[in-house]
């Protein structure tokens, strides 16, 4: 990591230019006594942007389209069945989370790697599964969530993040890790240097399930219950945050590092609109604009790369 | 000598033991056939990557011969397959010099699986010495490196899993004629001097003339003759190529017919 590469110059360049708007237009929100739960509002957005990352690395068309719902999904099974049907104390309601996030996105991975689906078809298919399924366990938004839980978006709001921090760079270094952008570079490439391809792909679903559980938590603690509809629209944002900070869509290039940077980036332009008064709309048209500029710097950085 | 590799066809009625062909250890075997003629399957059977219907490779290991019946099994037995098309099999585009190296002999199995960086960079540099392969940074990406040093990095990362048995598919094509001449002077010196077995597909005949103790013609699709030391010579060779040979001899000296 001696040297950082241009892309992440473009990212952090454009991450500290929407910083210093929001902290002129908007100082209130980073006021020292604020900045937690500031981060607490940041925290799902990053959280998923990271989730769909792993799926990206893996490369062949890798994406996960279904990481929105799975998050809402996971967002009403932990408010209807943990908080509301088990009164489930905070270990075993961050392990049903967690644990329920892994198993969705190892089903993704199974169906990429054994049935040899596209995995933009395969993970179409779970997002309307996942979608429907939300309205079926909760068809209206309602619930709440237990003090510790709210906190999550507060005081602890760090937590979640340092989380996935810590265990992400506990992965790089492993040879996985490695495993992982060779897989996303070459499939055949790898399987000659000796790297499982069909396990580790499987695997990077299942790691963006297990993030993706976590995104849930924040999530749920932001809004302080369920909502079958709030998962869908995050898939976008999600994607788009993951490419603004420099994950190639190509696979193999980009980590957790850029996804977050990415999220941010995402939250900050939200936060900038909203500031104005613009409507959503303004802000699909903002986040599409920049996200074509990013994919196309990219490529032309790719490019100019290799030749 | 008892050999190391031998191959043997899986149809074994026409042969009274099957085996078309065997090879010992520090020993230089030359894969020769025209473009297309099954030299790069037979070298791709040999270490799992290619099932044939037709031939099977058993490596010995003690007083024991082990069949390999896939890249997992002949990777675990140190038969190591270095890729000819470096562009699209070989080199890893997303990884750094130093995990293109390293890949391989990351460690993978039992407690200690987290990755040494300075050990892997320590390794990485006694082959670049070694094969004096040209490099700034091994935080470089491989890209940055010539063809010729490419190739190198292939060898060296095949080379660091510690090979018995070294499958080197056309590693001189595309490579400039000084840096020709020193991979013919590694080969040699990982056979003699290391004592690997090493099976080297060549494009070029003459190489093969100057570094092999046998050499095996190809000819649609099928061994069909085995050339050893002695008798080998451009002519042969090519005669070999085009059909004008007859029938696999041996190279071990044992009758096969």
């Amino acid at each position: 990591m001696s040297r950082v590469d241009p892309q992440l110059r473009l990212s952090l360049a454009l991450l500290a230019t929407l910083a210093a708007v929001n902290l002129v237009a908007n100082p209130a929100r980073f006021a020292p006594e604020q900045l937690l739960t500031s981060l607490g509002l940041a925290a799902p957005v990053i959280l998923v942007a990271m989730a769909a990352t792993p799926s990206i690395l893996s490369g062949s068309g890798g994406i996960d389209v279904s990481i929105g719902p799975m998050v809402g999904l996971l967002n009403v099974v932990i408010v209807r069945y943990g908080v509301g049907v088990l009164d489930a104390p905070p270990w075993l309601a961050v392990l049903l989370c967690v644990a329920s996030g892994t198993a969705l996105g190892l089903a993704n991975g199974l169906l990429v790697v054994l049935a040899r689906l596209q995995p933009i078809v395969a993970t179409l298919s779970s997002y309307l599964v996942f979608a429907g399924l939300s309205v079926l366990i909760m068809p209206e938004p309602g619930g709440s969530v237990p003090r510790w839980m709210a906190a999550l978006a507060k005081e602890f709001s760090w937590l979640p993040l340092a989380g996935v921090a810590l265990a992400w760079s506990a992965f790089r270094w492993t040879p996985s890790h490695r495993d992982l952008l060779a897989i996303g570079g070459s499939d055949r490439a790898a399987y000659t240097a000796g790297v499982p391809v069909d396990v580790i792909r499987c695997a990077a679903y299942a790691m963006g399930g297990f993030i993706a559980g976590i995104a849930a938590l924040a999530m749920t603690a932001l809004i302080g219950s369920g909502d079958p509809n709030i998962g869908a629209p995050l898939t976008l944002k999600a994607i788009a945050a993951a490419a603004l900070g420099g994950v190639s869509l190509a696979g193999g290039r980009g980590g957790l590092m850029n996804a977050g940077i990415g999220g941010l980036i995402v939250f900050l332009i939200d936060l900038t609109l909203t500031g104005v008064k613009a409507s959503v709309f303004a802000l699909q048209v903002a986040l599409g604009v920049l996200l074509l500029g990013a994919v196309m710097s990219n490529a032309f950085l790719a490019q100019r790369r290799s030749a | 000598m008892t050999a190391l590799l031998r191959i043997r066809l899986r149809d074994t009625s026409a042969y009274h033991d099957g085996i078309v062909f065997a090879a010992d250890e520090g020993s230089i075997v030359g894969l020769a056939g025209l473009e297309g003629h099954g030299q790069r399957e037979f070298l791709r059977m040999i270490c799992g990557l290619q099932p044939s219907d037709e031939y099977v490779a058993e490596l010995r290991e003690g007083d024991e011969w082990h069949a390999i019946e896939s890249y997992g099994a002949a990777a675990a037995r140190r038969v190591i397959y270095v890729p000819g098309d470096r562009k699209t099999e070989g080199i890893l585009p997303t990884l750094s010099i130093l995990d293109n190296f390293a890949i391989l002999s990351y460690p993978r199995r039992g407690r200690a699986r987290l990755i040494d960086w300075r050990r892997a960079e320590a390794a990485l540099h006694q082959y670049v010495k070694w094969l004096h392969i040209r490099l700034a940074k091994a935080s470089d990406l491989p890209t940055s490196l010539s063809g010729g040093s490419q190739q190198k990095l292939l060898l060296a990362r095949a080379l660091a899993a510690q090979p018995r048995v070294l499958l080197l598919d056309d590693p001189t094509r595309g490579v400039d004629h000084p840096t020709k001449l020193e991979f013919q002077r590694l080969i040699t010196e990982l056979a003699r001097g290391e004592g690997l077995l090493v099976l080297l597909l060549s494009t070029e005949l003459e190489e093969l003339l100057a570094t092999c103790d046998h050499c095996l013609i190809f000819r649609n699709g099928r061994l069909s003759a085995a050339l050893d030391r002695s008798s080998l010579s451009l002519d042969l060779m090519v005669a070999g190529m085009f059909g004008q040979l007859e029938q696999v001899r041996d190279v071990t000296g044992r009758s096969s017919a």
